[in-house]
C-alpha cells in the first residue's frame, strides 16, 4: 500500500503509460490531472510565467511575498506532476507544443472558450496532430451563449448557482459558501469523463472531445432545494441548524475553544441511546418525548437540554460516547485536528513529501482507495519549469544546445 | 445467451455501453454514481429491498408535499434510466439470486446498508473472478470500511463536520453552520463513479482480477475539498475558518456583499481584477491610496473597511445591473441567485440543462440533465446538448424489471419468479 514517504509500492499503476498535458488553471483544472497522476499517469503541466496559473499566484504558504513555488493549492493539486514552462505567446513555444501533442493521450484545459483554438490548439487541430487524442475542455457554461465567455472562479459559481443563498443561520440573510465548492466538483466530473474516454478509446481506438461545464455541474449537484422549487415553487433560504434532521439534533457547543459537536436523534432507538448516554436525566422521562413526532414538536426544548449537557463536556469524548450508544454524532474538525486524527491517519488521509523550498510538508492523500492498484502521492509539486529540459529531451529528443537556445529565446519560461 | 444479452442492454448509447453495474445503495451517494455511469451509457440495475425499496422513495420532495413512493423528486432525479429489481439478500434464497446476478456484473456498488466488511467484499470478487466479467466492488460509506471510525454511523451533517467543511461556514463568534445536505453526498458519489472506471481500466482489457474500492465520504471531503489547508497550517498556523460572508484564501476582496436587491459576490484573484473592480465603481479616490494596493494586506488589515467602501457602491445598484457591469469588464463577479432564478437563467436555458423528466408514476417535471457535451472523434459535428439526448429516461418503479432481469438474464421461469414473489424474496 502507499507509503507515507511517497515511495513507490510494488503494484501496477492503472494509468501507467498514459500521458496527460495539463493546461488546467486554478483549482478546477488542476484536480482532474491530480486524480490521474495519483494513479500513475504522466501528467505534464504546461505552464508559463507569462500566463501564470492563478494557483501559483495566491497567498504563499509562508509570509506575505508572492512566490509561484509556494502556494498550498498548487502543492496539493499538482503533486506527482512534471512542470514544462512554455510560453505559448511565442511561435517557438507553440511549435514545441505542436510537437509534444503527438506524445499525449489526454489534454485538459480550462482556458476561456476560443482561447486555445486561437493559438492553434482547438480539438480539430489537436486531432490532426494526434488522431485519437482525448480533449477535456472545462468551461464555465459551454462554448456559446450570452454567458459562455463570462469569467468565473469557484466562489462566483457559488453565487450564480444559488448555492450561496442556501448557507446561513435559519431565518437570517444568507452568508454564502465561502468555499469554492464548484471547483473540486467539476474537477472530479472531469476525471470521470477523462477515464470514460480512455475506456472508450481502449475499445474503439477513437478519441473524444468533451466540454464539461462548472456552472451546470454545480446546479446538477444541488438536488433537493432545486427539485423542491421546481415541484412546489418553494424558494429555499438558509436553514442553519434546521438542516440537521431529527430531534434533538443540530450543532452543539462543547468545552474548549471553538469545539462543536453535531448530533442527530431520529428513531426511538437513537433516543434511548442518547438518554442512556446522558445517564437518564429527569426531564427525559417526559412522555411528550416518547415518540419521534413528539420529539420533533419539542425540538427547541430538547436542544436546550442537550446544549446544557454538552457545554461543559469534551467534544471528542461525547462523540465517542454517543456513537457507542448508536447515536449519530461527530466533532467539527479543523484541519490541524484532521492532520493528526487517528482515523484519518489509518486511512492515509495526508502524505508528507519533501518540498525543495519548504522541506517536509503534508499534502492530502488519495480518497479513492483501491485494494489492488492503489493511487498514491509520489512526488512533491514541481517548481515552475522544473522538468522543462527533461520533458523536451525525453519526448522530442532535443539536445542540450537546442534546449538552451529555446531557453535563451525566452520560450521556456 | 442471446436473450440474456438482450436483457440488460444499456438504456442510452455512450462510451460505457458495454458495462453492467449493479447498485445496492440508497439515498444520494451510490445512486448518484449509478446515475453518472448511466449518463455515460452503462446499464445500471438497482437492487432494492423487498417492500419499501430505496429510502429516497420516501424522502421527497413530493409535488404538493403528498408522499408517493413512485414520485419522489430525489429518487426520480438520482435514479433516472436505471432498472429496478427487488431482492431480500439477507435470506439464503435471495443471496443465491444475488450471486447469479453478480456473474453478469462488471461492478457492484454497495453502501453501508449492504453491511459487508472489506474482507467479505474481497471474497465476493474472488468468487466472481472468472468469466467475461470479473467482478469489482465499490463500497461507499460515511467513514470507510477500515480505521477506528469505520463502525461510526454517519449522516450528511456529521460527514461534513468530520471532513472539515462545517467549520468553514458561519460567523466567527457564532456556531458553525452545516452545509446543504446533498452536497457532501454528491462528492462521495463522484468518487464512486471514478473508482468504478479505475476498476474497469485496471483490468487492462484482459480477463483479470477485480478489486475492491473503499470510498469514505469523509476522506473525499477531507482531501479534495478541505485538505489543502493542512499545508498552510503546518508552516504558519493559519486555519481555514469561517469568516461570515468572506471566502477562504486570505486575499481581498473575496466576499459576498449586499447590493440594492440582494447580494453580489466579488472575487478578485488577481491584481488586475482588483483594479477592474475599482474602475467598475468609477475609480473612487480611496482606490488610489497606496495602503490598499496589496490584496494580502487588504485581507489581513482592511477587509472590514473595504467591505464598507465597496458596499456603498453596490447598494446603489441591483444585482443584475452589477452583473452587466462585471460582464462588460470581464470581471469574475456574480449575482447571488435564488432557486427560482436559477431555473430561469438564460445561459442554462440556452445550454438546455433543464429537461423534462417523468417520475416512475409517469407524471412530468423538470430537472437538470448532464453537465457535459461529448463528441466522439468519428462524429462530424459536436452534439448540441448532452449525450443522453432530448428525453431523459425516467427512474424505475419498485421491482419494475423483475421479470426481465430474473427471467431473461438469469433464466428463471415464470412459475419460479411467481414463487419467489410469493415468498417475499423478490
Amino acid at each position: 500500500m502507499t507509503s507515507s514517504d511517497g515511495e513507490r509500492p510494488a503494484t501496477l499503476d492503472i494509468l501507467e503509460g498514459v500521458r496527460v498535458l495539463d493546461l488546467g488553471m486554478v483549482w478546477a483544472g488542476s484536480i482532474c490531472g491530480q486524480v490521474l497522476s495519483d494513479f500513475g499517469a504522466d501528467v505534464v503541466k504546461v505552464e508559463s510565467r507569462s500566463n501564470l496559473d492563478i494557483a501559483r499566484r495566491g497567498r504563499p504558504i509562508i509570509g506575505t511575498e508572492y512566490d509561484p513555488n509556494q502556494n498550498p493549492l498548487f502543492h496539493n493539486t499538482s503533486r506527482n506532476k512534471r512542470s514544462l514552462a512554455l510560453n505559448l505567446k511565442t511561435e517557438e513555444g507553440r511549435d514545441v507544443l505542436r510537437r509534444i501533442v503527438p506524445h499525449a493521450d489526454i489534454l485538459i484545459e480550462n482556458w476561456r472558450p476560443g482561447a486555445l483554438p486561437r493559438l492553434g490548439f482547438g480539438y480539430e487541430e489537436l486531432r490532426k496532430l494526434r488522431p485519437d487524442i482525448i480533449m477535456i475542455s472545462q468551461t464555465l457554461a459551454g462554448q456559446d451563449g450570452i454567458d459562455a465567455r463570462l469569467r468565473a472562479y469557484g466562489p462566483t459559481v457559488g453565487g450564480i448557482t444559488g448555492l450561496d443563498s442556501l448557507v446561513g443561520y435559519g431565518g437570517e440573510a444568507p452568508l454564502g459558501m465561502g468555499h469554492a465548492y464548484a471547483d473540486p466538483n467539476v474537477g472530479l466530473h472531469s476525471a470521470l469523463l477523462a477515464l470514460s474516454a480512455l475506456e472508450r478509446r481502449r475499445l474503439t481506438g477513437e478519441g473524444s472531445y468533451i466540454d464539461v461545464s462548472m456552472w451546470e455541474a454545480m446546479v446538477a449537484a444541488l438536488a433537493t432545494p432545486l427539485l423542491d422549487c421546481e415541484l412546489n415553487g418553494r424558494v429555499a433560504g438558509p436553514l442553519g441548524d434546521a438542516a440537521v434532521p431529527g430531534a434533538p439534533a443540530g450543532v452543539f457547543g462543547c468545552a474548549g475553544d471553538d469545539h462543536w459537536l453535531v448530533l442527530e436523534v431520529h428513531d426511538d432507538a437513537d433516543w434511548a441511546g442518547i438518554v442512556e448516554a446522558m445517564e437518564h436525566p429527569d426531564w427525559a422521562s417526559d412522555e411528550r418525548f416518547a415518540s419521534a413526532g413528539g420529539r420533533l414538536a419539542a425540538r427547541d426544548e430538547l436542544n436546550e437540554h442537550v446544549r446544557a449537557w454538552t457545554a461543559t463536556r469534551d467534544r471528542d469524548e461525547l462523540a465517542e460516547l454517543l456513537q457507542s450508544h448508536g447515536v449519530i454524532a461527530s466533532p467539527c474538525l479543523a484541519v490541524s485536528e484532521r492532520l493528526f486524527d487517528h482515523h484519518l491517519l489509518a486511512r492515509e488521509g495526508f502524505t508528507w513529501v519533501e518540498n525543495p523550498v519548504l522541506g517536509r510538508e503534508p499534502v492530502y492523500g488519495q480518497a479513492i482507495r483501491l485494494s489492488e492498484t492503489p493511487g498514491y502521492v509520489r512526488e512533491p509539486a514541481p517548481m515552475l519549469g522544473q522538468h522543462s529540459a527533461e520533458v523536451l529531451r525525453e519526448l522530442l529528443e532535443l539536445s542540450d544546445e537546442e534546449i538552451e537556445a529555446l531557453d535563451e529565446a525566452g520560450v521556456l519560461r | 445467451m442471446t436473450e440474456a444479452h438482450a436483457a440488460l442492454q444499456p438504456t442510452v448509447a455512450g462510451p460505457l455501453s458495454h458495462l453492467r453495474i449493479l447498485e445496492i445503495a440508497e439515498g444520494v451517494p451510490g445512486p448518484f454514481a449509478g446515475r453518472l455511469l448511466h449518463d455515460l451509457g452503462a446499464a445500471v440495475t438497482k437492487v432494492e429491498r423487498t417492500g419499501s425499496g430505496d429510502s429516497s422513495r420516501q424522502a421527497g420532495p413530493f409535488r404538493d408535499d403528498e408522499p408517493d413512493p413512485e414520485a419522489s423528486g430525489l429518487f426520480s432525479y438520482f435514479n433516472r434510466g436505471k432498472r429496478s429489481v427487488t431482492l431480500d439478500w439477507t435470506r439464503p434464497e435471495g443471496r443465491e439470486l444475488l450471486e447469479r446476478l453478480l456473474d453478469q456484473t462488471d461492478v457492484l456498488i454497495v453502501d453501508e446498508r449492504f453491511g459487508a466488511s472489506h474482507d467479505e467484499l474481497l471474497a465476493l470478487c474472488e468468487r466472481h473472478a472468472d468469466g467475461d466479467r470479473p467482478l469489482s466492488v465499490v463500497s461507499i460509506t460515511p467513514f470507510g470500511l477500515t480505521g477506528p471510525r469505520a463502525h461510526w454511523r454517519g449522516s450528511p451533517a456529521t460527514i461534513s463536520a468530520y471532513g472539515g467543511l462545517t467549520l468553514y461556514f458561519g460567523e466567527e463568534d457564532r456556531a458553525p453552520i452545516p452545509p446543504p445536505q446533498d452536497l457532501a453526498l454528491t462528492q462521495g458519489g463522484l468518487a464512486v463513479a471514478i473508482a468504478t472506471l479505475f476498476t474497469v481500466l485496471g483490468r487492462g482489457g484482459q480477463p483479470g482480477r477485480g478489486q475492491v474500492a473503499d470510498i469514505s465520504i469523509v476522506d473525499v471531503l477531507s482531501s479534495v475539498h478541505t485538505g489543502l489547508a493542512a499545508t498552510h497550517w503546518v508552516f504558519d498556523s493559519r486555519q481555514f475558518q469561517r469568516h461570515g460572508r468572506r471566502s477562504q484564501g486570505g486575499l481581498y476582496p473575496n466576499a459576498m456583499l449586499r447590493c440594492k436587491d440582494g447580494f453580489f459576490r466579488i472575487h478578485a484573484m488577481s491584481q488586475k481584477e482588483w483594479r477592474g473592480l475599482l474602475e467598475m465603481m468609477g475609480s473612487p479616490a480611496w482606490g488610489d491610496d497606496p495602503e490598499y494596493q496589496d490584496r494580502i494586506v487588504n485581507g489581513d488589515r482592511y477587509a472590514d473597511l473595504l467591505d464598507t467602501y465597496i458596499e456603498s457602491y453596490l447598494l446603489q445598484h441591483t444585482k443584475n445591473e452589477l452583473f452587466e457591469q462585471a460582464r462588460e469588464r470581464q470581471l469574475p463577479f456574480s449575482p447571488v441567485r435564488q432557486m427560482h432564478e436559477v431555473l430561469e437563467e438564460e445561459q442554462l436555458l440556452h445550454l438546455g440543462l433543464f429537461r423534462e423528466l417523468a417520475h416512475p408514476n409517469g407524471e412530468q417535471f423538470t430537472a437538470a440533465g448532464s453537465p457535459f457535451r461529448w463528441r466522439n472523434a468519428e462524429d462530424d459535428a459536436p452534439p448540441e446538448t448532452d449525450p443522453t439526448g432530448a428525453a431523459l429516461l425516467r427512474a424505475p418503479r419498485l421491482g419494475e424489471h423483475n421479470d426481465e432481469v430474473y427471467g431473461a438474464l438469469i433464466g428463471l421461469d415464470a412459475a419460479e419468479i411467481e414463487r419467489l414473489r410469493g415468498d417475499d424474496v423478490i
